[in-house]
């Protein structure tokens, strides 16, 4: 029997719209798969099936009477507690926000609705988008369905795992230092950043205003264009989003990348913030079908991981703390203690330091844009290590080990994470592909002819696949 | 002073200038991670052209 719940976007959007495949039973299964799996990935901290197959319904209603809205019509997508949703609660995944229900959908969540996506609830986060994995939540942390005792990755953790385990087939994440890429480079999956001021942030919850960016996950890079699709576009209501020309996402795909000019970042996980071994012969063996597909590759030198990553954390800490004072000067028992912590420290960074973070940045940016000059994408570690067991992810690491996502928040880049196989142990390893500033259909194109090169997009983990044989015998 | 009892000054002045109400236990624990934070923003402190612009996140000239 075909499992539905690991079809992509992009297969069950055809089978959609040749009436092959109804939206009713897609979602059906989706959620069939969700009550067997979600007491062991708990990725949801609001999954609503109701509402999800009222929604389907009325996407088979509409297909079957001519009438399609695209290629996210029909198709089931987990957004994180912190994208707004009218009449539904968006959480944050905080107890300080526990009861609260928005009047208004952010804006991709209404271009999605519009696109007719079938949301099937709210998925777990780190608290704000900043605190976790946390134990002393109202829900618990979303595990990786790869290896249930290991995290997902942050903070976009439910919609890792969730979208990695076929719970879904895409899922909104945030990224304000690697938010989206980590959690899609630790759980398997294809997550982009897209260039800042892309798409809307507006009714997303903020954590840095100046760093925050929202986009897609899903199992691959095809899919991750078909929402961006969706989602990209100028919003007035946003003071940062771009009134820019949207492309078709998807418009390069399936055209040979002989001669794509690739700058391999290698400082970044060598020395600057050390990657496992099998990270390092990951990227090696990437490198190498980039090359089998004719790609040229030069080693880049960027500054140091650790002069991003100094910028990085000043601005968000600061940032963070501005939107959070409020309520940590009066309410500090509502956070969890690694949300509450990590902000507060952000109280003690004076206005000075603040101001040459965001020169710093203009430097930084005007750099990496020079050194990208002669290349068209680059490509580093999304992660420097597989996914740790999820109680030992260290409260202070951004302090102790320099982000390798976080560049290309400081300089609004997009940046694509992308699965380029498994270590000994099963666990996924990842590369980030980044490129120029609104140039996201050209990391998408790279990845999605990566992963029709290479076979690591057939492979799911065990309890994504055996979830059917265990749920009839329970 | 040392350096480290530098950073603990500092470190008390901006807790009590932030006016942050700290347990023992965070008091404690952010004073510790306090220095990492500080050279990260030691880093960024250097001399630039009184002209040096903060971010527009892109150059429009490159």
């Amino acid at each position: 029997m075909t499992d539905l719940t690991l079809l992509t976007i992009a297969e069950a959007s055809s089978l959609i719209a040749q009436k092959k495949l109804s939206p009713v039973e897609l979602t059906e299964a989706c959620i069939a798969k969700t009550e067997a799996l979600d007491a062991t990935l708990l990725t949801y901290v609001t999954f609503t099936p109701e509402a999800a197959l009222d929604a389907a319904k009325q996407a088979e209603t509409e297909i079957m009477a001519g009438g399609s809205r695209g290629p996210l019509h029909g198709i089931p997508i987990g957004l994180k507690d912190i994208y707004d949703t009218a009449g539904l609660r968006t959480t944050g995944h905080s107890r300080l926000m526990l009861d609260r229900v928005p009047e208004e959908d952010a804006t991709t969540v209404t271009k999605l609705r519009e696109g007719g996506a079938v949301f099937t609830g709210k998925l777990g986060t780190w608290e704000f988008a900043i605190g976790g994995p946390s134990f002393d939540l109202f829900h618990p942390p979303a595990r990786n369905p790869w290896n249930t005792e290991c995290q997902t990755g942050g903070s976009s953790s439910g919609s890792g795992s969730a979208v990695a385990a076929g719970m879904v087939l895409g899922a909104m994440g945030s990224d304000t230092g690697g938010s989206i890429r980590s959690p899609a480079a630790l759980c398997g999956i294809a997550g982009i950043k897209p260039t800042y001021g892309l798409l809307s942030r507006k009714g997303v919850l903020p954590l840095s205003q100046s760093l925050d960016h929202a986009g897609p996950m899903a199992w691959t890079s095809k899919d991750c264009a078909l929402m961006l699709q969706v989602l990209a576009g100028h919003d007035p209501g946003d003071p940062a989003s771009a009134d820019v020309a949207i492309p078709d996402f998807s418009a390069l795909m399936g055209k040979p990348l002989k001669g794509l000019r690739i700058g391999i970042v290698r400082h970044f996980y060598e020395t600057d913030n050390v990657a496992t071994d099998d990270v390092k012969a990951a990227i090696e063996a990437s490198l190498v079908a980039f090359k089998e597909m004719g790609c040229t590759i030069k080693d880049v030198t960027l500054a140091p991981l650790q002069e991003f990553a100094a910028v990085n954390t000043t601005i968000m800490s600061a940032e963070a703390y501005s939107i959070h004072e409020p309520y940590l000067t009066t309410t500090p028992e509502l956070y969890g203690e690694i949300c509450r912590d990590r902000i507060m420290l952000g109280a003690l960074i004076r206005g000075s330091d603040y101001v040459n973070a965001q020169k710093r940045r203009r430097e930084l940016s005007i750099e990496v844009a020079t050194a990208m000059a002669d290349v068209d994408v680059l490509i580093t570690a999304a992660s420097p290590f597989p996914a740790q067991k999820i109680d030992a992810v260290p409260k202070w690491m951004m302090y102790d080990r320099p982000s390798i996502t976080c560049p290309f928040n400081v300089t609004g880049l997009p940046a694509h994470a992308v699965c380029v196989g498994y270590n000994a142990g099963g666990m996924p390893l990842s590369i980030q592909i980044v490129g120029k500033p609104f140039q996201d259909a050209t990391v998408l194109a790279v990845g999605d002819a990566y992963e029709a090169a290479t076979a690591w997009r057939s492979r799911r983990p065990g309890i994504a696949l055996d979830w059917q044989a265990k749920a009839a015998a329970a | 002073m040392s350096d480290e009892a530098v950073s603990q000054e500092a470190f008390r002045t901006l807790v009590a200038r932030a006016g942050l109400k700290l347990t023992p236990t965070q008091y404690t624990e952010l004073g510790g991670v306090f220095p990492k934070l500080e050279a990260m923003a030691a880093r960024l402190r250097k001399p630039r052209p009184v002209s040096a612009e903060p971010a527009a996140v892109f150059s429009p000239k490159v």
